[in-house]
């Protein structure tokens, strides 16, 4: 089954879309960047935005920082609302649970399928604002040892290709975990209607409230908690020594909701009647 | 028996849509489950693949309790609920291979599997075209074919032919006769009498959520009791069976009371030339309309809403 | 039955959330320890063990930007995140985090070391200046607990309720500052009773029970930093120039300024060394306050944006002067005269600075 939702969420275009267009913002604003070269002051604009223009090595960090508040979470939101309400709405739902496929066995595709998603989408955003960096602003000055192309951690230090590659796979792994969490938060709404597109704005909904409970004083005792808290936390990725502290919290809360929200969406489609 | 149900009952909410159904389907038949819309056809269907949890009440599935075995019963029932569907931006021949592929069974020779299951359904040419530029027919024929995927021993199919022309009709009951005469059982509910009549051995009738019969299409179909004349003279008979012609139509005579040989009979000895004598049968139609309300899709007024001729204009009054 | 099993699963749910969430917040209690407080202080004032650890420092002053000292005034009205890496008094580096880059001060040999992500650049500081302003090492919690503790030496210390910090079981101490001038109703320090090394620290105004300032460890580690990675380092492209001492102060830098008065509000200057013309500071303890020579511009611009800061206008024999009063810090700016503006600011109360700001001479010689 696991086999068959890869294939299926491959096949649509949709999905293709959205990683196009993930991949079509940070491309954009490498275009002006270099064009104009108006980098905003440091401090100001996007994250990375203003060390970007010396070294184009950096921009896949720039670009996760551009895609990580909206784009990121929309896509996320689409694909994961669509996951059961999307079969039930096109009637495929009830073909394959008469085939007979589990219905537990069900939703745990389709989680596998929306972690794929999400894995290939920080992925692809990563991978191609390298090039697009790379191109743009050149590979920045050269490294003290082993020639071109050096990139320093946030502290100063420089870092090493290996580590380079070692922090970027983490980063890559981190950000595909808070996307899946929003997915199986995606994967129980999805559940709850047979509608993707009330399942999808349900998602956005909660990121949004997420977001805009996360700077109130008044919500700082729920704040460690927030799905959007931990978000940015990769970029403690790049410190050097590398601090731990936020990624391991954001790590736990962001599996915490994945069991959660999968759990809710087992115990409400387990004894669901499927009437489309 | 091949699918039992004893006191299924499904509420949604304050809806009752099916009510207290015992329904016995025995190996082997076709049988045909008539009903008006919202009779709850596709609830019992639903109920007994497992889609739709009763609320009380047993189901057997070949001699398994559902939905408890779903795992083992299910691979071997092929079913078509409500219409079929596909994934629209696949071929209709990628959407077999990929729900073979989300069962359980292996995958060797799904190949050979798709392309003979597309054979029997009449789309062994079909092309790489995804499913969203099919025609109706095109979809009905691919919704039985994944229903006809790894050779089931009953076949639950709802409205099997809509959508089909005429020709197609005449294919898809061949197609599930020989697949019955092969062992295969056959369950399918339509609303179409003529569509039961012409295929089903045995057939149940549901009314407002209740089974209002379960019966062998012959047994339904018992003499009424009156004879059918058909002769040049009509006049001629009129005469000579006074009082026992109890319609005229043409030159068709309905007569009561009398036993076809001995009609015949006293006919020829009165001289009366007779072109055609049978014996009159309840027709199927005659048998639901007597046992069915009508269907959820007709909305009547009630008593006290009826319309009262002058008020609809409003603002007249009494003159 | 179906309804059975829809609930039996929704409460396997719930009771699974209830124990996912239980296990994030679940704090395990503090053990109690039987160390006078006195004693504790003395531990603090001697000096913190090397110790490596993550913190934040939360204010909530209320203050409103003062050009030129925005980054200062951040220290004290929102959420610092810090790094502490010390090995030693003399050698220890402290991280300011920042969403997308961090600021770096490096001690060692003598010297500092400022690194900053976004300019991208090393300053390498000589020299050393008696008064500085605020900056973010100062928040870290050993830091501003040895510092505050020092003020106050001679005020009255009593014990506080065990609490855990960090993991560690902190044992607690509150003084409370007896000078009436002072602002400061309240500091509690809780360190870990073996070490003395402070864990968290907060300070109270007197007017306001709520903690107004304070900063603990969310995550400490009673080792010594490599030396990696107290070394400085500048990578390839980015900029690396030196620095005195003085010139980092900024505003606190008026060549010009005259001598401040040996005398202010009743308080006796503090002799300092030199370096900072102008610079004085008076009284002592968590009762001074400080006197800095300001240029026009930003003692006006201090003015001005008083009035919609909630500030109020100083009567003044000279000029025109304005002050802003937050229940722990007072600042009390004048301006509107040639080469006479100043700044003061302190933990007093605002009476004492208006008075300070009408004993000032009219204009520098």
């Amino acid at each position: 089954m696991i086999g068959v939702e890869l294939r299926l969420m491959l096949r649509r275009r949709r999905v293709w879309l959205c990683w196009v267009l993930l991949c079509a913002l940070p491309t954009l604003v490498a275009i002006l960047l270099a064009t104009t070269r108006l980098a905003p002051p440091p401090g100001r604009g996007g994250a990375f935005l203003s060390a970007v223009v010396s070294n184009g090595q950096i921009f896949p960090a720039a670009a996760l920082a551009l895609v990580i508040p909206i784009f990121l979470p929309i896509t996320v939101a689409i694909v994961a609302g669509d996951t059961v309400a999307g079969e039930a709405s096109a009637g495929t739902l009830r073909y394959l649970l008469v085939r007979p496929v589990g219905r537990v066995r069900l939703l745990w595709a389709k989680l596998i399928s929306v972690a794929a998603f999400v894995l290939l989408a920080v992925l692809f955003v990563t991978l191609v604002s390298y090039v697009v960096g790379v191109l743009a602003f050149g590979f920045g000055p050269d490294a003290s040892i082993g020639g071109a192309g050096a990139i320093p951690s946030l502290s100063g230090v420089e870092l090493t290709p290996l580590d380079v590659v070692g922090r970027t796979a983490a980063t890559v792994g981190y950000l595909a975990l808070c996307m899946l969490a929003l997915g199986a938060v995606g994967l129980f709404f999805s559940t709850l209607t047979d509608s993707p597109l009330a399942a999808t704005l349900g998602v956005l909904a909660f990121v949004v409230a997420s977001a805009a409970l996360q700077p109130l004083d008044a919500a700082a005792a729920i704040e460690p908690y927030l799905p959007t808290s931990h978000w940015l936390a990769w970029i403690d990725l790049y410190r050097d020594p590398i601090l731990w502290t936020n990624l391991r919290e954001g790590v736990l809360v962001q599996l915490g909701y994945v069991v959660i929200a999968f759990g809710a969406a087992w115990a409400n489609f387990s004894t669901k009647d499927v009437t489309t | 028996m091949i699918v039992a149900t004893s006191g299924l009952t499904k509420r949604f909410g304050r809806v009752t849509a099916v009510d207290g159904v015992s329904l016995q389907v025995q190996e082997g038949v076709r049988f045909g489950l008539l009903g008006p819309n919202g009779s709850g056809k596709t609830t019992l269907v639903r109920m007994l693949l497992g889609l739709v949890h009763a609320t009380s009440g047993s189901i057997e599935v070949l001699g398994e309790p559902m939905p408890r075995r779903a795992r083992t019963v299910l691979p071997r029932v092929g079913a078509l609920v409500e219409g079929p569907a596909a994934w629209d931006h696949l071929s209709g021949r990628a959407n077999l291979r990929l729900l073979d592929a989300a069962g359980p069974g292996r995958a060797r020779h799904r190949r050979r599997r798709v392309d003979a299951v597309l054979e029997q359904v009449g789309l062994g040419g079909v092309d790489r075209r995804p499913v969203k530029a099919y025609s109706l027919g095109m979809r009905q024929r691919l919704g039985i074919a994944a229903a006809l995927l790894r050779e089931p021993e009953l076949l639950l199919l709802d409205e099997p032919t809509n959508g089909l022309d005429p020709r197609g009709i005449q294919e898809m009951r061949a197609l599930l006769t020989s697949l019955n005469e092969a062992g295969t059982t056959v369950v399918l509910s339509s609303h179409l009498l003529t569509e039961v009549e012409a295929l089903c051995t045995h057939v149940g009738v549901m009314d407002r959520g209740r089974l209002a019969l379960s019966s062998e299409l012959g047994a339904l179909r018992t003499p009424t009791g009156r004879v059918l004349v058909r002769s040049p003279e009509p006049d001629a008979v009129v005469g000579l069976l006074d009082g026992q012609v109890v319609d005229r139509r043409g030159d068709t005579l309905t007569v009561r009371g009398a036993e076809p040989a001995a009609l015949n009979a006293r006919l020829v000895s009165g001289g009366v030339r007779v072109t055609g004598l049978t014996e009159e049968r309840r027709t199927l139609e005659q048998v639901v309309l007597e046992l069915t309300g009508t269907g959820n899709d007709r909305v009547d007024r009630r008593p006290r809403e009826a319309v009262v001729p002058g008020r609809s204009r409003g603002a007249g009054g009494p003159r | 039955m179906t309804a059975a099993r829809v609930t039996r699963r929704w409460v396997l749910v719930a009771a699974g959330t209830a124990a996912v969430v239980g296990a994030a917040a679940i704090t395990l209690p503090a053990s109690g320890s039987d160390e006078p407080a006195e004693a504790l202080r003395g531990r603090v004032l001697a000096g913190s063990p090397p110790h490596v650890g993550y913190a934040e420092s939360t204010g909530r002053l209320g203050l409103p930007e003062i050009p030129a000292l925005e980054r200062v005034t951040a220290l004290f009205t929102g959420v610092t995140q810090l790094r502490a890496y010390v090995a030693g008094p003399d050698r220890w580096r402290v991280d300011e985090l920042t969403p997308a880059g961090e600021r770096d001060t490096y001690r060692r040999d003598g010297r500092e070391y400022l690194w900053d992500f976004g300019a991208n650049q090393l300053t390498t500081v000589t020299g050393e200046t008696p008064v500085r302003l605020p900056r973010a090492a100062d928040l870290v919690p050993s830091e501003l607990a040895h510092r505050l503790v020092g003020l106050t030496r001679a005020d009255p210390v009593t014990s506080l309720e065990p609490r855990r910090v960090a993991g560690w079981s902190a044992a607690g101490f509150r003084v409370t500052p007896a000078d009436p001038d002072t602002t400061v109703g309240r500091i509690d320090v809780w360190c870990d009773p073996a070490s003395g090394l402070p864990l968290r620290v907060e300070v109270a105004a007197r007017s306001d029970d709520r903690p107004l300032l304070f900063t603990e460890f969310l995550e400490v580690a009673l080792t010594t930093p490599d030396d990696r990675t107290l070394t400085p380092a500048v990578p390839p492209g980015a900029g690396s120039v030196t620095a005195e001492a003085a010139d980092l102060a900024g505003a606190l830098r008026q060549l010009d300024a005259a001598e401040p008065p040996a005398r202010l509000a009743g308080r006796e200057r503090v002799p300092l060394g030199s370096g900072l013309p102008g610079v004085g500071v008076y009284g002592a303890g968590v009762a001074g306050f400080v006197l800095v020579p300001a240029s026009r511009g930003i003692a006006d611009r201090v003015i001005d944006g008083a009035a919609s800061a909630g500030g109020v206008t100083v009567e003044v024999p000279v000029g025109r002067a304005a002050r802003l009063s937050t229940p722990l810090l007072s600042v009390v700016a004048r301006g509107g005269i040639r080469r006479g503006g100043v700044l003061l600011a302190g933990t007093v109360a605002p009476e004492v600075l208006e008075q300070a700001v009408r004993e000032l001479p009219g204009r520098r010689a």
